[in-house]
């Protein structure tokens, strides 16, 4: 047998690709992106599709999805600075030809995977990951005939997919229902919230009452990226009385869950507006504006006594005057959208309202950066985080 | 003692032959197995003792590779020469855990020939281990420093350069 000297023969100094695969597959997210800088040769294999299904993934860029009255309209805003080699379909032209396309419009997204509902009812969902161009449908839930009278509303769907605790995905549904009487309102008290979950192990939809009475949840709020997954555990905000935020978690395997407050600014009661969760370097993160624009980025360091510790705190002069300052404001919404967190890092992407720029602020670096200028009316789009998955999922049986 | 016991034995790159049990090594190495099981049928009928050529490993890593093995693979060590091993901390996850802390510890080149042997022996407990502690290795340093650690010319351009470093700034 002729073996070559491995010694030197590498494409990378001393280390041959295979073993220096094995190696990087072996160091955390930001030092394997740090080695991206190292040489090509060593770029090249960490962005090569083949080593990435054993690579930790980070967060590659953003899908743009709004709804025409030919379909979803998909567009896809790259962090990278060169287009990744053969890698996802932007507009998830594998979805195309399925039938029924046109009615498809966006729900949520999580670790990869996405969801789709069709308006068709009687057509359910399509969960699909654009990397291994996969997808598998599942039907709606289908409550047994003798259910109450009570009239029941649909709340989004959250999809829980974490890689980390489980190669299936789950669906969670919350259905909050009430009399509808003469008055306005009936008692908070009377108004329970019940939970659809769908495991794509079982294939099963299982239907369970929540125990959590919609006393002090007024409505269930679900907004983009406004929810978290986190070692299996769902986190989103609801909206409860008096204009308070509280972060629901659930437990989608157990369905077990707790009512998380959320942090407040000192000397102020409460937020203007609504916040939101975000995980981020296996932390849970809450962030919101207060009302003169100052943004705050909060991290829950212990979730036993749900202690948050202030993160960031940065100025809307401090986050635009150097982008903005050529631009007049005047007769312009001053206004602006925070759209996700870097699950990896302390940066935050931002949409402004005024002129459609998708940006993203480095609290580490304190530095602002122009993504890109989003094209369609960003109040109707779904800025949507993507993290590509490398791996098939058994969930999902169909493959372009 | 088992007088019956089977060894073999193995040479380095540079002409240094080791004896080890064949019990210990089939187990740790699939590749030495595979050449164990070619050779057998005509060795079966003598008492002649195998050499095999380790033609891509040298004598001081096979020496550690072999010092590994017999540790790890040994099982009659294991049951009868407790002594060996220092005795391990109620936490300590494995008997082994402080052997391989120390197994790992030492220089780049030293490392990196292990990784070569693990890889080309096939000894899958072994090229974990020292991939990981390569890995951390690479953990701590600047770019600088891991090209220097690892020998590799940056073949970026300068522009390139800037690129690469704005994209993955983040992660500095």
């Amino acid at each position: 047998m002729d073996y070559p000297n491995l010694k030197r023969s590498a494409v990378a100094g001393d280390l041959p690709e295979d073993p220096l695969a094995e190696i990087l597959a072996r160091v955390p997210i930001r030092s394997l992106c740090r080695s991206k800088c190292v040489a090509k040769t060593w770029r090249d294999l960490i962005e090569d599709p083949f080593h990435r299904k054993k690579l930790p993934q980070t967060l590659q860029g953003y899908f743009l999805i709004t709804r025409d009255t030919c379909g979803p309209h998909i567009g896809y805003a790259s962090l990278l600075a060169r287009p990744a080699r053969r890698q996802i379909d932007p507009s998830l032209s594998f979805l195309t030809k399925l039938p029924g396309f046109e009615s498809l419009t966006f729900l949520d997204s999580c670790n990869g995977l996405l969801i789709f509902e069709h308006m068709e009812k009687s057509l359910g969902y399509v969960v699909c990951n654009p990397t291994t161009k996969q997808w598998g449908a599942v039907p709606r839930y289908a409550p047994p005939p003798c259910s109450s009278s009570s009239l029941m509303y649909d709340t989004p769907m959250y999809l829980v997919f974490d890689l980390a605790v489980s190669s299936h995905f789950h669906l969670v549904q919350f259905v909050w229902g009430w009399e509808e009487l003469e008055e306005r309102f009936v008692v908070d008290e009377e108004l329970s919230t019940s939970v659809n979950v769908y495991s794509s192990e079982s294939g099963q939809w299982i239907h369970i009452e929540s125990g959590w009475f919609t006393h002090g949840l007024q409505k269930w709020h679900h907004l983009g990226s406004c929810c978290a997954v986190l070692n299996g555990m769902l986190y989103f905000i609801v909206y409860g009385n008096y204009k308070a935020d509280q972060i629901a978690a659930v437990d989608v395997q157990e369905v077990t869950r707790k009512i998380i407050p959320v942090p407040i600014m000192a000397g102020t009661k409460r937020w203007p507006k609504r916040g939101c969760v975000a995980q981020s370097q296996g932390c849970l993160h809450y962030i919101n504006k207060a009302a003169d624009a100052q943004l705050s980025i909060w991290v829950l360091e212990d979730y036993d006594t749900q202690k948050w510790v202030l993160k960031h705190s940065v100025s809307f002069m401090e986050l635009f005057a150097k982008l903005s300052h050529q631009q007049s404001h005047r007769g312009r919404k001053k206004d602006y959208s925070v759209v996700a967190m870097h699950p990896d890092a302390n940066v935050i992407f931002i949409v402004q309202d005024w002129n459609q720029k998708l940006i993203s602020y480095d609290m580490d670096h304190k530095l602002v950066s122009v993504i890109r200028t989003l094209e369609n009316d960003t109040s109707t789009m779904h800025v949507v985080p993507y993290v590509p998955c490398f791996l098939e999922s058994p969930a999902l049986t169909n493959k372009h | 003692m088992a007088s019956e016991k089977k060894v073999v034995f193995l040479r380095s790159s540079d002409g240094e032959a080791f004896e080890v049990s064949e019990e210990v090594i089939s187990a740790a190495s699939v590749t030495i197995k595979g050449m164990i099981d070619e050779e057998s049928p005509s060795r079966a009928d003598t008492a002649a003792t195998t050499t095999l050529a380790i033609p891509n490993v040298t004598a001081a890593t096979l020496s550690r590779v072999l010092h590994y093995v017999n540790k790890h693979f040994d099982a009659a060590a294991v049951v009868g020469r407790p002594d060996d091993y220092i005795f391990c901390a109620p936490g300590d996850e494995h008997p082994l855990a402080r052997f391989d802390d120390d197994f790992v510890d030492v220089d780049n080149d030293t490392l990196i020939d292990l990784v070569h042997a693990a890889e080309y022996l096939h000894i899958k407990k072994l090229f974990d281990l020292t991939c990981k502690a390569v890995a951390d290795k690479l953990k701590g340093r600047t770019i600088d420093q891991i090209r220097e650690t690892f020998g590799i010319v940056n073949d970026y351009t300068v522009e390139e350069e800037v690129e690469v470093y704005r994209e993955n700034s983040w992660a500095f």
